[in-house]
């Protein structure tokens, strides 16, 4: 009896219905239609408006399983990007999931030589949708920040 | 819920909804998480372990009649694996409630339920996604919370039903750690729950089912963003049985795999154990 009503109310109120998909397989990496010219791409996808600086974003060890994961990045300005240049404010890294408003664990952003970067201890708490905010930051204050956005 | 006086009735631990006079109620569950949601309602199976155990007290008691109070005190274990995995314990959201019952059950009507009307606050005593740096000792919502909610319930021969209506505003919050320095804004957040048992002599079986929401989160600071809903729902099973000298003991399974709409949120299948004793008036 009991799981007669356990079945009515089932029925009477909807079964979930799942979506299991690979998040990662996202449209931007189906190829494009034949008849449909590809957009031309952006000179920089990561701009810092305020340094006009352009950041070049790589993953150099991706964060898997026990892994923690290591980002590559190369700065420069718009009009020279084979001349790889110093922000002259800090560098910081924050792994950012905007639909839950939180982060994840701190990184560590250490200089490899003129203009590239590594943010070390990338971990990411949850999968999900998350940003990566690279941040040039003058003692606490944020100056100017670009995001990559990326499904773990 | 649990098995009620005489074999029948329903109860939630922090509210008397039988004839008691008081109730104490420890229990222990373990959960762990199945599935990831997004919030463009893409499934994601969870492949490493997230897995947690409560150990909860709560208790509540009648005073002037038809008034009571109550208080819930939960103690969590979280263990997660990956690369800044382990186990952390300590202290979850702490909560107090204050009940009137609106709609007495004194003539027996045969379609009249029992209303009890409740104010609860919910305080921020574990520590939450917005303070931990790991993840791993994150215990709590985070917020002040003040809900206002009814329950109603009734109990036929053999049957028994419940239905649960509950809205709640969470409150700002300022943080100030090494990733952000702002303000954290949630909003209002709902749940809904019906339930329904059958009664044979002092063991009840029952199942309930439960829809919860709550508002986007916005963060305002050195980060700034918009969040999204959160929409979950959760189907569970129980068995009651009503020992001697007031004492009852449950057994639920609860699923948030089956039902609903989720999205933005993990889904968890968890198995509880409870004890409790009561006091008659």
């Amino acid at each position: 009896m009991i799981r007669t009503l356990f079945f009515i109310t089932l029925f009477v109120f909807g079964c979930a219905k799942p979506n299991y998909q690979d998040p990662k397989a996202s449209p931007n990496n189906n190829p494009p239609t034949p008849d449909v010219k590809p957009p031309k791409p952006p000179v920089c996808e990561l701009f810092f408006t305020q340094k006009r600086l352009c950041v070049d974003f790589n993953w150099k060890q991706k964060n898997e399983g026990e892994q923690l994961g290591i980002i590559e990045l190369k700065f420069y300005a718009q009009e020279t990007p084979q001349t790889y240049v110093d922000p002259d404010l800090n560098i910081a890294v924050v792994l950012w999931m905007p639909s839950m408003g939180h982060g994840s664990t701190p990184t560590e952003v250490v200089k490899i030589k003129t203009g590239e970067y590594e943010a070390r201890e990338v971990y990411f708490i949850m999968p999900g949708e998350w940003e990566i905010r690279i941040q040039l930051k003058k003692d606490k204050e944020v100056v100017d920040q670009v995001a990559k956005a990326i499904t773990h | 819920m649990s098995a009620a006086c005489c074999g029948g009735g329903f109860a939630i631990p922090s509210l008397i909804t039988g004839d008691d006079k008081a109730q104490l109620t420890t229990s222990y569950s373990y959960s762990k998480i199945h599935t990831d949601v997004f919030s463009n309602g893409i499934w994601q199976r969870r492949n490493s372990t997230d897995a947690s155990t409560v150990y909860k007290i709560e208790g509540a008691h009648i005073f002037a009649d038809r008034y009571q109070a109550g208080f819930s005190l939960p103690i969590q274990t979280r263990n997660l694996d990956g690369a800044q995995g382990g186990s952390s314990t300590g202290l979850g959201d702490v909560s107090g409630q204050l009940g009137y019952e609106y709609l007495p059950d004194w003539n027996y009507s045969p379609w009249r339920p029992r209303g009890i009307g409740f104010i609860s606050l919910t305080l921020p005593t574990g520590k939450s996604i917005y303070e931990s740096t790991t993840g791993l000792d994150s215990r709590g919502r985070g917020f002040f919370a003040l809900g206002i909610g009814t329950t109603l319930t009734k109990k036929w021969t053999s049957w028994d039903a419940n239905a649960n209506f509950e809205i709640h505003k969470s409150f700002d919050k300022v943080v100030s750690n090494s990733q952000n320095v702002g303000n954290i804004m949630p909003g209002f957040g709902n749940t809904i729950s019906v339930g329904a048992g059958y009664n044979i002599g002092d063991l009840r079986l029952g199942t309930n089912l439960a829809w919860f929401n709550e508002d986007a989160i916005d963060v305002e600071g050195t980060i700034s963003s918009k969040g999204s809903e959160q929409r979950y729902a959760a189907a569970s099973a129980t068995a009651n049985y009503l020992f001697k000298d007031n004492w009852a003991g449950s057994i639920s399974y609860t699923d948030q795999t089956v039902l609903g709409d989720p999205t933005n949120t993990t889904l968890s299948q968890s198995v509880q154990i409870s004890i409790q004793k009561r006091w008659l008036r």
